[in-house]
């Protein structure tokens, strides 16, 4: 008798255990803005680069001549006077938008919904402080934490929130990976003065955009790879078929 | 004194039953979830589903919210603190029962 009761705890554990993995295959939303946030950060790259010049129709300059959003650099990421810092703090809202999106047409679509207002809480927060930050540098301090707290670092605190979430130990560890990123080219651009020239040009400056462009690509190589995990852990999922009897 | 008790007394009656258990399993891993999502995972009927969840509504370990998407009627699922403590206890109370005949 006791080696039936015991055999039937180990089986109820193990069917709980079944339940709460095919709960969180199912529910599993990462995939998405770990793509999302790896081509926002491939798309930096014609900022970077030079090939846009900012917002089309013509110059709306400031008093000393420079574009309007010239000053926008300040969000830490370099660039100097190309519209690198107004790409940033576009693309972050974007980003987070785009992913809210998904969360809800996921939940709708699974009739499960996971606690990813942390993910948007804690990335949007970032990218809030980031902004602040970079306000109070231009407007009243010379220099402030600001280009610690940058558009990319919201990216990575948003992914690192959602890897913990989700219990997705790939997810928290490539945010964890993009805040590494963050924090060496915001590094690199605020000491890049400090670097030798290359004849061609500031080294440190030189890294920028490379650093992001591969972390970017890195990304959305394991969004990709990501997608397809889940996908194969959905299709694997077996749902049980005897109902449990009728409580007495 | 409580390491000296049976672990069976760690058992909560309300949650001891396979299906309860399967709903609380589901719902600590999300915020929240369908009727349709559980009645999927569990293999339950409609009915037999309503009246576990009615179960662990009246013991306070979940809340159920009807709301009208479209034309459908929805419920959704989602454990409270307590719902969530009373389900970590009898995992614990079914593994320490385990390991002592282990």
């Amino acid at each position: 008798m006791q080696s039936d009761s015991m055999t039937q705890s180990a089986d109820l554990l193990i069917e709980i255990d079944e339940h709460g993995a095919r709960t969180r295959a199912r529910a599993a939303a990462g995939w998405l803005p770990l793509l999302l946030a790896g081509l926002a950060m491939l798309g930096a790259f014609p900022a970077y680069a030079g090939w846009w010049d900012g917002p089309a129709g013509g110059c709306i300059c400031t008093s000393d001549g420079a574009p309007w959003w010239d000053r926008l650099g300040v969000v830490g990421l370099g660039g100097g006077s190309r519209p690198v810092g107004l790409y940033w703090l576009a693309v972050v809202p974007v980003v987070y938008a785009a992913s809210a999106g998904w969360f809800a047409m996921s939940a709708r679509r699974t009739g499960l919904r996971q606690r990813w207002g942390l993910h948007l809480l804690a990335g949007l927060g970032t990218a809030g402080v980031a902004v602040v930050l970079a306000v109070a540098r231009v407007a009243w301090l010379p220099w402030s934490p600001g280009a610690l707290f940058t558009p990319l670092l919201a990216l990575a605190v948003g992914l690192v929130a959602l890897g913990l979430v989700e219990r997705d130990r790939v997810v928290t560890s490539s945010g964890a990976a993009v805040a590494v990123v963050a924090v060496a080219v915001s590094a690199l651009a605020r000491h890049s003065s400090h670097l030798p020239d290359s004849g061609l040009g500031n080294v440190g400056q030189a890294l920028l955009a490379p650093s992001v462009e591969v972390a970017g690509l890195g990304l959305v190589l394991v969004g990709a790879a990501a997608y397809v995990r889940s996908a194969n852990k959905r299709t694997a999922s077996v749902t049980p078929t005897a109902p449990p009897a009728v409580p007495a | 004194m409580t390491s000296t008790l049976h672990p069976v007394v760690g058992l909560d009656d309300v949650v001891h039953q396979r299906a309860r258990l399967g709903i609380l399993a589901i719902l600590t891993e999300v915020a929240e979830a369908d009727v349709a999502a559980l009645k999927a995972e569990l293999g339950l009927t409609d009915g037999n589903l309503g009246r576990h969840l009615q179960v662990l509504a009246d013991a306070g370990f979940v809340t159920l919210e009807r709301t009208i998407v479209g034309t459908r009627a929805k419920t959704r699922v989602r454990a409270t603190k307590a719902g969530a403590k009373a389900f970590r206890n009898e995992v614990k109370a079914l593994r320490a029962l385990l390991d002592r005949v282990r």
